[in-house]
Formats: structure tokens, sequence, C-alpha cells
């Protein structure tokens, strides 16, 4: 029954779109033993002192070292939750205030020079402030990481609940659709789109978060390990860090794009 | 005639970009009687798709009122179906959950009975296989279909159609125009098209105003005593074409 609809969209140019991303998927990892073999070289040609610049295999020995004693498991763990808790807390807090904001430009006006100064204010700044009030705990961190992944969550939300077509407002209007349905069939599926590149943004923002609100006072985390590694000169420990991190943020922009495939399949079918 | 639909006296006037007022429409009044075809005919800017959102009651006139089987209308009702110059389709559902849409915001019966409804009008606008695409894989007429579909579904008493067909190819026009006549035959609801067309008016209406813009009003009536069922052939009779030049004259005249 769907025959002249794949007939549509299967078109020559969709089957080499897809033979490009598989070869772009094989590149990935083949980039990475570039990069790898690279390293190593300069640092066998250079000859550089492991504090300096460990080499690979160095960095990979005290990765497995860290994971054995169950320090890298603990600190990771803690980074990841407070990454977590501060995307939760700011994004829902962006989305309630970016919806009410993008319903009442009276408000926009009156709330938005305050919310640009906040963003005016370098949250490195902020970070030590949010440590002495709410303490060495993981709170203060999420509450650094929830502040930096509000903004351009607020701002998507803001411009996609704006750029609701107004013909498919009227439409609902005319159906005498509740706020409720008019949110849910209507806004929330039109927004999706613009909201997504936000999130993207957000969810990296978030790890960098929770990393300054490590660096200024915390007694575990990544960027703890960190401050650790660089007061011992521990430079492998410190590439383990930094690699962990550097995961952590590519696991939530993964899990960001998976859940834009699922969610907003209809733009695919072009 | 029994007022089905009444306009009295409409004034409606907008803020140009000049911040100038505009007087969109001064003082318009019509009526339309219960299972009428009415077109409307004009030039740009005359008023006609303000008209359109008044009837509906989109929009709320300065003066006058709009009144269905005696009572005042103030605001959309889902008797109402409106079929928008564009298509207006959610890109994110389907066909057959677009056709659905007034069912569900309604919530008349399960969504298993809403999406059976669906799926019956999905093949009498003749777009089977084509229920679970997506808007964007369709051409504007059968775009313009599911907008049909969807305004249909509910079975409103009255369907106002704002310039449907005005984005379309003549041939698809053509066709869209038989097709709507087809459903029209089928259950007569009262019908008020805008339409820049003439002989598109003349050929789906039983009565057609010519209105002119700057203020928007009505100028002309034409009632057009051509038997039913209509045939495409009927436009180039003498006697259609009599009446096209008669409207042509009222408008252009304007």
């Amino acid at each position: 029954m769907n025959v002249q609809v794949q007939k549509l969209w299967r078109s020559p140019t969709h089957a080499m779109s897809r033979r490009l991303i598989r070869i772009e998927i094989a590149l990935i990892p083949l980039a990475l033993v570039v990069f790898l073999s690279a390293w190593e070289l300069l640092v066998r040609w250079q000859g550089y002192p492991a504090f300096i610049l460990p080499s690979p295999a160095l960095v990979w020995q005290r990765f497995l070292a860290l994971l054995a004693d169950g320090r890298l498991l603990m600190h990771t763990t803690a980074t990841v939750t407070e990454v977590l808790g501060g995307l939760a807390l700011g994004l829902t807090v962006a989305l309630v205030a970016g919806y009410g904001l993008a319903k009442s430009p009276l408000l926009e006006r009156i709330l938005s020079p305050y919310i640009v100064a906040s963003q005016a204010v370098p949250i490195v700044a902020l970070a030590p402030l949010l440590v002495i009030w709410f303490g060495f705990g993981s709170l203060s961190k999420i509450l650094v990481c929830a502040l930096t992944v509000f903004f351009p969550a607020l701002v998507t939300t803001m411009v996609g609940i704006r750029s609701v077509d107004p013909d498919l407002r009227a439409l609902m209007r005319s159906l005498q659709a509740t706020r409720w349905q008019t949110f849910a069939l209507l806004e929330a599926p039109s927004a999706l789109p613009v909201m997504f590149g936000g999130l993207k943004v957000a969810v990296t923002l978030a790890v960098i978060g929770a990393v300054v609100g490590e660096f200024v006072g915390a007694d575990r985390g990544l960027g703890f390990l960190i401050n650790l590694a660089r007061g011992i000169l521990d430079t492998p420990m410190l590439f383990v860090a930094l690699f962990t991190l550097v995961a952590i943020a590519l696991a939530l922009y993964t899990a960001v794009v998976l859940l834009e495939y699922v969610l907003l399949k209809w733009q695919r079918q072009r | 005639m029994t007022a089905f639909l009444e306009a009295i006296n409409l004034r409606k006037t907008f803020l140009d970009p000049t911040r100038s007022t505009l007087l969109a429409l001064d003082g318009l009044s019509l009526l339309v009687a219960e299972g009428e075809f009415l077109a409307i005919v004009g030039p740009s800017g005359c008023g006609k798709s303000t008209l359109l959102r008044l009837l509906a009651g989109l929009e709320r006139p300065i003066s006058g009122q709009v009144r269905l089987r005696g009572q005042p209308l103030t605001a959309p009702r889902r008797e109402i179906g409106f079929v928008f110059q564009r298509a207006n389709l959610m890109p994110w559902r389907t066909v057959l959950d677009n056709i659905a849409l007034p069912l569900i915001v309604s919530r008349s019966g399960q969504t298993r009975q809403a999406q059976a409804k669906a799926r019956e009008w999905v093949t009498l606008v003749g777009l089977e296989g084509f229920a679970h695409a997506y808007p964007a894989q369709l051409s504007g007429g059968m775009q313009q279909r599911v907008a049909l579909a969807r305004a249909l579904i509910h079975e409103p008493t009255l369907l106002l159609l704002d310039e449907p067909f005005g984005a379309l190819d003549a041939l698809t026009r053509e066709r869209m125009n038989s097709e709507l006549l087809n459903i029209w035959d089928r259950r007569r609801v009262t019908v008020v098209m805008v339409t820049h067309s003439i002989s598109e008016a003349l050929f789906l209406a039983d009565r057609v105003l010519v209105m002119a813009p700057r203020p928007g009003r009505v100028r002309a009536e034409f009632a057009v005593p051509l038997a039913r069922p209509r045939d495409r052939a009927l436009i180039t009779e003498p006697e259609f074409v009599q009446l096209v030049r008669a409207v042509r004259a009222e408008i252009s005249d304007v």
C-alpha cells in the first residue's frame, strides 16, 4: 500500500547519501588511529618527558590503573551526576521560562534585560560564590551546570514557540482546541526541531559547567582529578581525565542525536 | 430565503505599515441560505479573506455582527470547517493523522474510530496509498485534498474556503473543482468560497458576489441558474461565457 510513497523518496540521491554516510562512519575510527599514531611518533622523535607529553601507551596504562583502583569510576560518576542534575534543572527551568516568555511579550520586555545581564557575568566568576553558598558538595556544581545550560535552552525554546505557524494557530482555534491541546498537538512538535539545536549546545556546555564548578572547589569529580594531576605533575592522569570528559560529552551528544532521529522522523522524509 | 448565515453591517479596520488605519470592510452585509454554495470574487485587497475570517469567528469586527442560525457568532465553532489558502498541514503528522486532527481535538470517539473515519476520507479524496506519507512528500494538489478532507471530516454545517486552489496549477485546479463539486453533491453543506477565478466561482456556486476594494464592500450579485450536476464542458457553453463576461465587467469597472 505504501509502494507509491516509497518510490517518491527512494530516489538515487537518497541511496548515494546513504553510501556516503557509511563511508563517513568508517572514517571516524580511522581518524582516531591517525591521531594516536602521530602523537606516539611525535613523543618518540622529540623524546618529551612524560610530565610534558606522555605517550598514548603511557596514558592507556594510567587509564587501566585508575580503572582498577576504582578512582576513575568514582570521579566519573561524580561528574556525570552533576552534569545530569544540572541538565535536568537547567532545562526544566529554561523550558518553563522560555514558554512563558514566548507567550507573553510583556514578560519578555520586563525580564529580558535581567536575563541578558545574567549571561554577561562569566560563570567562572560566579562559581566561587555558588560554592561558598551551597558548599563543596555536588549541589553547587549542579547549579553552575544548570546556569550554563539555561541560556541556550531558554533562547531556543522561545524561538521555537514563537516560530509556530500563525495559520496553524488559527486552525487550532477554529477547532476550538484547549490550551493544552494547542501545546501538545501544535506548539511542542513545531518547536522541537529548533529546541534540539539548543539541546545539542546545552549538553556539551553542561560538561564544561560541571568542570568549572569542580575547579573552584570540590573533593571529587574529573575537574578535581585534573586539578590534582596538575599539582603532582601526573600528566598521564590529566590526559585520562581529559579524555573521559570528552567521552561524556560525546555520549550525551550522541544520545541527543539519537533522540532527535527518533522524534523527528518526519524531517527525514523529504 | 431563510438565513443560515448572516453578516450584518460588518466593519473591520487594520493598521497598515505606515500606521494609518485601513478600512478593510465598510458595512458589509450578506445572507447565505442553508445548503447554498456562495462564491465571493474580487480583486486582491478587497477584503475577501478578511470577510471569511470574520465569518469563521477567527477575527472580530469593529462593528456589526455575524449570525449563524440567528445566533451571534463571537468565537470559532467546530461546526464551521475552514480551508486556508495554503494547505496548512502539520508537517510532523502523516496524511492520515492530519485528516484525523479535528476528531482528536474534539475527542469524538476513540482514536481507532477516528483513524477509521480518517481512512474513509483518505479514499474519498483519492489519496489511497498515501495515508502514511508526510505532507512534504505530497504535491500541492494532494496537500490541498488533505486540507479539504480535514475540513470536512467532522461534518461541519458550514464550510469556508479561502482561495483553496489559488496556489495550484490550472489543470490541477480544474480537477479539484470537479472533485469539490462531487463531494458537495453528496453532502450538501453550506459553502462560502473566496476565489480570484471568475470561472471557478461560476462553475461551483449557486450565487456569486463581486466585491470592490478600498473599502471592501459588495458591488454586485449574480445568481447562477445553471443546472446541477455540472460538468466541465459547461464552461464553454454560451450561457456560461455570458455570465463570465458579466461578472468580469463588474470587476474591471472598479
